[in-house]
């Protein structure tokens, strides 16, 4: 029985070519949302003798693992920086943008008995995966912090500017989320992509590799990667690498804001087909 | 007169569903013209209707009802007749294509029991969770806790994960944090099926009393003892309409009528892709109209219609009639390629053949008969619909079943219905007036 107490009348109809959000019920019924978050939280880790142990090894293991192939083997430069935290910098935002991009293609597909069966603001759905995601990357800069000091790098002021950045990094995540879970629920084939599409980006984006690396010629091409200006903000405010991006974080802000714009409209105007198609 | 809760306007729902093989899909000449409605469709999400291999389906026409507080009111119909459909969008899971629906107060929808629950999570925690999507306030589920869990009786298992339940005692579960929900309208569809009886009935007995609380509710069910019992008013669903809205009792009998008259005709969809298939398979009476039951002293007449497509000189077409008891048990079987004469089905049209079951040879009992076409000899089974069978009844119309099984006639029950005579082999021996068994005479006497 799903009881909406704060909508005591309801109309049903058929909705509008483009329907708005509807904030107030997403206000009014939050305490769903907060029972989805809750949900995905406490079910990632059950069965694991290691628990929430995992947020902080994850990491790390990665950080020995990329440090040994690309800068012990391969030689990568990293700006003078130790290259353990010159990688992290940008693998900890990395991560929750690719987690959000092959979760968000299950976000509805994947949630089609709840979907048919209870209704609930369908937004939902994208918010509370992408809210987990910003959970691991809050506990992941703390990582960070922790291989700083371990390298005798005192953090910087700048480095207040992260929960902005993170902020930003997830209004870009969750407008990704929601145009490529509106997609999938009609076209399966974007799940089959998204795994492609994300090891293309990884090499699109500057991670693993500094941006001085990408030839002059491309790099007004390179930079329309939205994550670009996200990624150098944010290793520039941890580790301090470059002088301050603003150009590409204003592209990148810019970028966030339309796609957003387009997937809330996507979303909204999708909805309406989902429990039938799924 | 109570105000009203629902007002439901002419409510239509459209699903778009594959085409069937060889149907015709229409052609690239149509999109020029409908290229606007097509860009819209883009714009709005419809993208199973830009398909050029579905058609439209009206799950719901034109619905239009009204329910005013502290009515039960119990929607049925046949399956696939727009029942589920309505709920959902009451509930507001599924938007309707055109109409309108007001709904005054809060509305509780139980469209399956258990939404949401997650395996790997405790009995508890998704006493939580499934609270919560069903719309509980996180405190009214902390002052509700221990009445669901004793409601439950899963007890010691509820730290136990879900994944280790029986599909019993989730069912326990949800009903209980379903029953203690507190709506002031209530959807709820077919969820007694499920469960064992005891607790079904418990289930069944809490939400009785909520109906006595001057609850409104929507009940979607099939069982008709449950609708006689609950609702004080009915809706019967044919096809996606309502084609009665009044008092159960005659609801009930409606609906039964649909039911029965569709049981009556058993109609194969078309496969125009095939040589040949089945159109129709009925039981006729002298003047070839569908009956759903004969008197088992007459012979029963089975009529299946098919059509030959293309001419099939080198692989003879027959047809093949089995007719079985309601265990699936096969009683008699008849084809065409057994009878006198070669039937000749090779040119291309309409034919038609009839199995005939004599008279006096099967007791009363209700049969499933299976038609299919057969190729050389060999039946063909490849026609939807054909698990089905069509359901006709051999009956007397003398005497009631269940009295002779009470009168210890133990022969009655069996299939085959045998003869019997018997006369005086002395000079003095009184001569029988009639000379079968009693069963028979009481047929023989009266025609």
């Amino acid at each position: 029985m799903n009881k909406r107490s704060n909508t005591h009348r309801i109309v049903i109809t058929p909705s509008p070519l483009f329907p708005k959000i509807n904030f107030s019920e997403i206000w009014d019924e939050r305490e769903v949302l907060y029972r989805f978050i809750w949900r995905d939280f406490k079910v990632r880790y059950k069965q694991t003798v290691l628990g929430y142990l995992w947020l902080v090894l994850q990491p790390l293991a990665l950080m020995a693992l990329y440090t040994l192939f690309f800068s012990y083997i391969a030689r990568v430069p990293s700006e003078g920086i130790p290259y353990p935290i010159f990688l992290l910098s940008a693998l900890i935002p990395w991560r929750f943008f690719s987690g959000s991009l092959s979760s968000g293609a299950g976000a509805i597909v994947g949630a089609s008995g709840l979907l048919k069966r209870v209704y609930f603001p369908r937004l939902y759905l994208p918010i509370s995966g992408v809210v987990s995601g910003v959970i691991d990357v809050m506990i992941g800069f703390l990582v960070l912090i922790g291989v700083m000091f371990y390298f005798h790098i005192t953090p910087q002021l700048k480095i207040l500017l992260v929960p902005a950045l993170i902020v930003l990094l997830a209004g870009l995540s969750f407008a990704s989320v929601l145009i490529i879970a509106s997609l999938n629920a009609f076209f399966r084939d974007i799940s089959r992509a998204i795994p492609i599409i994300t090891q293309g980006w990884l090499y699109a984006s500057p991670v693993v590799y500094p941006m001085s690396l990408v030839p002059e010629s491309v790099r007004d091409l390179y930079a329309l990667n939205p994550v670009v200006g996200i990624l150098q903000s944010f290793r520039w405010a941890t580790v301090g690498a470059a002088d301050a991006p603003w150009s590409l974080l204003a592209y990148s802000t810019m970028a966030t804001v339309v796609l957003l714009v387009v997937g809330v409209v996507m979303f909204r105007s999708f909805e309406r087909n989902f429990v039938d198609v799924i | 007169m109570e105000e009203l809760v629902i007002k439901v306007e002419s409510l239509a729902k459209r699903f778009f569903i594959p085409r069937q093989k060889g149907e015709k899909n229409p052609s690239l000449k149509w999109v020029l013209p409908n290229l606007f409605s097509l860009v819209k469709q883009l714009a709005r999400g419809d993208f199973p209707g830009i398909g050029f291999n579905t058609k439209e389906f009206w799950a719901l026409r034109d619905v239009s009802f009204e329910v005013r507080r502290g009515e039960a009111v119990g929607i049925i119909g046949r399956n696939g007749a727009g029942k589920s459909t309505l709920l959902k969008i009451l509930s507001r899971i599924t938007e309707p294509t055109s109409g309108k629906a007001f709904i005054q107060g809060r509305v509780g929808s139980l469209l399956q029991v258990g939404a949401g629950f997650h395996n790997e999570l405790t009995g508890r925690e998704n006493i939580y969770l499934n609270g919560a999507i069903l719309g509980m306030r996180n405190q009214e589920i902390q002052n509700r806790f221990d009445e669901i869990v004793e409601f439950s009786e899963i007890g010691q298992f509820l730290d136990t994960p879900l994944k280790h339940y029986s599909s019993g005692m989730r069912i326990r579960l949800g009903f209980s944090i379903a029953v203690n929900l507190d709506p002031e309208i209530l959807l709820l569809d077919e969820v007694f099926a499920v469960g064992d009886a005891a607790f079904r009935q418990k289930c069944f007995d809490r939400l009785n009393n909520e109906v006595l609380h001057g609850r409104t509710v929507l009940f979607v069910s099939h069982s008709m003892e449950q609708v006689k019992s609950l609702v004080n008013r009915c809706i019967v669903l044919e096809n996606g309409r309502i084609t009665f809205n009044g008092d159960p009792q005659t609801g009930v009998e409606k609906y039964l009528e649909i039911a029965a008259l569709q049981r009556k005709v058993l109609e194969f969809p078309l496969q125009p892709g095939r040589a040949a298939q089945l159109d129709r398979c009925y039981m006729t009476d002298e003047d070839g109209r569908p009956i759903e039951a004969t008197p088992f002293t007459r012979p029963a007449r089975i009529r299946v219609e098919f059509s030959v497509r293309k001419s099939n000189s080198d692989a003879p077409l027959g047809v093949v009639v089995g007719f079985c008891n309601e265990a699936g048990q096969f009683l008699a079987v008849v084809s065409s390629d057994d009878l006198p004469g070669q039937s000749d089905f090779s040119r291309p049209g309409r034919y038609y053949f009839d199995a005939i079951l004599p008279g006096l040879i099967l007791n009363p009992i209700n049969m499933i008969v299976r038609p299919a076409l057969s190729v050389k000899g060999k039946a063909v089974h490849n026609h939807p619909r054909m698990g089905q069978g069509l359901g006709v009844s051999l009956i007397d119309p003398e005497t009631d079943l269940s009295e002779r099984r009470k009168g210890g006639r133990q022969s009655a029950l069996l299939a085959v219905q045998p003869l019997g005579e018997w006369g005086g082999l002395n000079e003095d021996s009184p001569n029988p007036e009639s000379n079968s068994n009693p069963a028979a005479t009481s047929i023989f006497v009266k025609p």
